[in-house]
């Protein structure tokens, strides 16, 4: 784990947790949770569907009672929050909650009406309803806008009132590529602006866009650590593509498995490309083109290689005996 | 001190902000759906406006069908003893065996087969009375109830026709009386001048012609009167025409007795004046019988067999339609149905829809909550009641003879009442579905026991219980009188107490059970919570 993006102390963290766990009768849907979520960062909770995200989110936001262990949300025990604490909290459920009777504009009044906002609050309105694209729908009816609006729409209700901590349950799920990364540039510019935002996904990729990870499987909170980090954890350190123009032969390939900064033995990904696990790609691809000089190996390219989150995580997976 | 107040002023300002946005929220929604407002209002409009316009006043008529033999005595006056008597009666034919009448019945063709008595007489004569037999196939309680009364009417109408005739021949015999007393009165005056010119042999003759009248009046009053005589004993009249009659009678008999021993112990002496003045006497107590006996004859027959009727008149104000009646009544049932289904829907479809959860995580309040919902609903019903009483007035006419003021307050608390009622209801119900069959149940309890259609009084006291126990029974009570008495009685502001006991109760149980579903989830043993939305 990258320890310098985790916050020093559990006073400075936005969210802890401690062996949340939660039971539904024999079932265990969270287990034993432990994390500490910074202020403003984006911290993403990735596992696959059913694996406790949105049961720890209900835990944290005081839907839910824990059946053991402890959080802290804003410096308050879930549950005991009390108003002040709730309108610092923002809350974008998975599914769409709202009235589709309703026009765009009315359902966005309504939440704020919710949160206790002033009645002159025309100009927020606007605001987020700009922030999110919509002000040209305000006045169509929910049950008429399309789905990705609807999202948007959601994602607004949770901001109007301006929240410190952004709890949003799955943003993106059913939503079209460019819609979902739109709704990332929302949230980098949330946490620009001072907020902290936890964000469940099933899409293993959208961890790139985080700041810090949170691995769930099987109710099991794996690791939870930086981006690359996680990569680094997942295959046990960097990778690096080695192409030559021809193919190594295999006393060679011996020798640069037993190179000191290369870790185990490297992945044939073709004749002439050879994948390696190395302490530091930065350094590893300065010695790597050394090396070859030295043994008079033609080279094509030498350079870092990011697996996608998608095998990043099947590795972590993997590695922690897979999957409840 | 100032901080505080300006907070308790936040704070409660930020409290009707959060309540208001239901009041905004449900009008606006409902606003947008012209064609839902439509049906609650047209719907049961159009229903009160088909059942009055339908509802028939009259009595049902009932095709019927005679069965009697050749040679019954009704042959030929059949019309008299069929549609004479009953108008609801319309006879569609006649057969000459039962089991004919009865195919006829059992094919619908008709709906009532009349067995007429084969030998009336001979049955009177053995002093049993003579059987109409009625068939009919009905299976409503009611129907059955309306021919068993439809049976008993027209039997007594025959009766009294039966009696009538006998009536009317006495009263023709009441006229051979009249003949009799004007033989009377002539005899007693030829007597008297026979007397009076002491002629003894005319005197004599006419004292015995005197003596035929007497003896023929007697015979003539005695039959006649003797109805009139009964009635007037019964009833307790002190002078009673026919006892003046009998007196009468009596009295020329005495003057009579005393005028045939004057005749026979003065035979063969002078004639006296007192013999003139006893004829003269019973000229004039025949004169003064001759006025009775002509008010017995003007009497119809029919008053004589039925000299009773009843006039109704009812104190209550003005004079009302079948539909005006059932209009207070349908109106308390559609103002709790409205308002149960409205509470009913409301909480479970939060709940099911995921609103709920956006609701636990704001600083919504489930006293706020609950208040919002309450109010917006109160307004929405309200203005559909509003449009609907206007109807009522307008286009049904069914009066308002009570205050505004109290129709307004029965029926707001049976909107309060039947709301509570619908959240406790939406907050029990896992689902939409049972959120609907709960008010369906609410809805069929009370057409049958609010006193829509029944009234409470033919319910047994266990039974009303149940009557009681559903807001639409006070409304209705209520409702009535306001709309139809014009009274807004003791009893009625008791009602109005005990109604809005029963929805504060019913606003204490949905606030506690909000509470509970806006709380945080515990866990139970068997983890048999109430889920959320399944999201993940």
């Amino acid at each position: 784990m990258n320890e310098s993006q985790q916050p020093a102390s559990r006073e400075d963290a936005v969210i802890w947790t401690e062996g949340l766990t939660r039971r539904f009768g024999e079932e265990v849907a969270v287990s034993d949770v432990t994390m500490t979520v910074p202020r403003e960062k984006i911290f993403g909770f990735i596992g696959p569907s059913g694996s406790g995200k949105t049961t720890t989110i209900r835990m944290l936001t005081g839907v839910y009672e824990p059946t053991s262990g402890r959080a802290s949300v804003l410096g308050s025990e879930p549950a005991g929050f009390d108003q002040r604490t709730r309108a610092r909290i923002g809350y974008m459920p998975q599914l769409f909650v709202l009235y589709p009777e309703l026009t765009v504009w009315e359902n966005l009044s309504f939440v704020a009406s919710l949160y206790g906002m002033p009645l002159r609050r025309k100009k927020r309105l606007e605001e987020v309803l700009d922030f999110v694209e919509l002000t040209e729908d305000r006045k169509k009816v929910t049950s008429e806008i399309s789905g990705g609006m609807q999202r948007r729409l959601s994602l607004a209700t949770t901001l109007v009132h301006e929240p410190d901590l952004i709890f949003l349950d799955e943003p993106t799920a059913g939503i079209d590529p460019v819609l979902r990364r739109k709704f990332w540039d929302h949230f980098r510019y949330l946490r620009e602006q001072g907020r902290s935002l936890f964000v469940t996904t099933q899409y293993v990729s959208e961890a790139a866009y985080c700041d810090l990870v949170g691995v769930l499987t099987g109710g099991r909170l794996l690791m939870v650590d930086t981006p690359m980090g996680l990569r680094y954890q997942a295959y046990g350190g960097d990778i690096v593509d080695l192409r030559t123009e021809e193919r190594i032969p295999y006393p060679q390939r011996q020798d640069l498995a037993d190179l000191p900064y290369v870790r185990g033995r490297p992945e044939s990904v073709s004749e002439s490309h050879l994948r390696l696990v190395v302490d530091e790609a930065a350094t590893a691809v300065m010695e790597l083109l050394e090396w070859c000089k030295e043994q008079e190996i033609a080279v094509e390219s030498v350079e870092e290689y990011q697996p996608p989150f998608e095998d990043v995580f099947v590795e972590l997976v993997k590695e922690n005996g897979g999957a409840r | 001190m100032r901080d505080k107040i300006s907070r308790f002023v936040d704070k409660m300002w930020r409290f009707f902000i959060r309540t208001s946005s239901f009041v905004r929220k449900e009008l606006f929604g409902s606003l947008r759906q012209p064609r839902l407002m439509l049906t609650l209002v047209l719907g049961p409009f159009l229903i009160l406006l088909l059942f009055g316009l339908g509802y028939r006043v009259e009595p049902q008529s009932l095709r019927t069908l005679f069965v009697l033999s050749e040679d019954s005595p009704f042959q030929g006056r059949l019309e008299e003893y069929s549609e004479d008597i009953s108008p609801q009666l319309e006879m569609v034919g006649i057969r000459e065996s039962l089991a004919q009448g009865l195919g006829e019945l059992r094919r619908g063709n008709v709906d009532l087969v009349v067995v007429l008595p084969e030998h009336p007489v001979e049955s009177i004569r053995n002093s049993e009375r003579a059987v109409f037999t009625l068939y009919h196939n009905e299976i409503d309680p009611y129907q059955v109830d309306y021919i068993d009364a439809f049976a008993r009417i027209y039997v007594d109408e025959l009766n009294r026709r039966v009696l009538a005739d006998v009536a009317g021949s006495g009263q023709e015999e009441s006229a051979s009386a009249e003949e009799a007393l004007v033989q009377t009165q002539t005899a007693a005056a030829n007597l008297r001048q026979a007397l009076e010119a002491g002629n003894r042999g005319q005197a004599i003759e006419h004292r015995n012609e005197l003596e035929r009248g007497l003896n023929a009046l007697l015979l003539a009053v005695g039959s006649g009167s003797q109805l009139v005589s009964d009635l007037e004993e019964r009833f307790g009249l002190e002078e009673s025409q026919e006892a003046e009659i009998r007196e009468r009678l009596a009295r020329m008999r005495q003057l009579f007795q005393s005028l045939q021993s004057l005749t026979a112990t003065a035979a063969g002496s002078e004639i006296g004046e007192d013999e003139a003045e006893v004829a003269r006497q019973i000229e004039e107590e025949a004169g003064a019988m001759e006025k009775t006996i002509d008010e017995f004859q003007t009497i119809a027959p029919g008053v004589l067999v039925s000299p009773f009727r009843a006039e109704i008149e009812s104190v209550s104000p003005g004079s009302l339609r079948v539909s005006d009646f059932y209009v207070p009544s349908a109106l308390a049932l559609l103002a709790q149905h409205l308002a149960v289904t409205f509470g009913a829907l409301s909480i479970v479809r939060d709940r099911q829809r995921g609103t709920m959860e956006l609701f636990q995580v704001s600083p919504l309040g489930p006293l706020e909550g609950l208040l919002g919902k309450y109010v917006s609903y109160f307004l929405l019903e309200g203005l559909l009641l509003a449009i609907l009483t206007a109807l009522s007035l307008w286009v049904l006419r069914v009066p308002v003879l009570g205050s505004w003021g109290a129709y307004f307050l029965a029926l707001s608390t049976l909107i309060f009442t039947g709301l509570g009622l619908g959240f406790v209801l939406s907050l029990l119900a896992r689902n939409t579905s049972q959120a609907v069959q709960y008010s369906m149940i609410v809805l069929l309890a009370s057409i049958f026991f609010s006193g829509l259609f029944l009234s409470l009084q033919l319910l047994r006291p266990a039974v009303q219980v149940v009557s009681w126990t559903l807001p639409a029974t006070y409304g209705t009570q209520m409702l009535q009188d306001v709309m139809l008495r014009g009274a807004f009685s003791n009893e009625d502001a008791s009602l109005l107490a005990a109604l809005l006991g029963m929805g504060v109760a019913f606003f204490l149980a949905a606030w506690y059970l909000l509470r509970r579903e806006m709380g945080l989830r515990r866990i139970g043993d068997d983890g048999a919570e109430r889920p959320l939305p399944e999201q993940q």
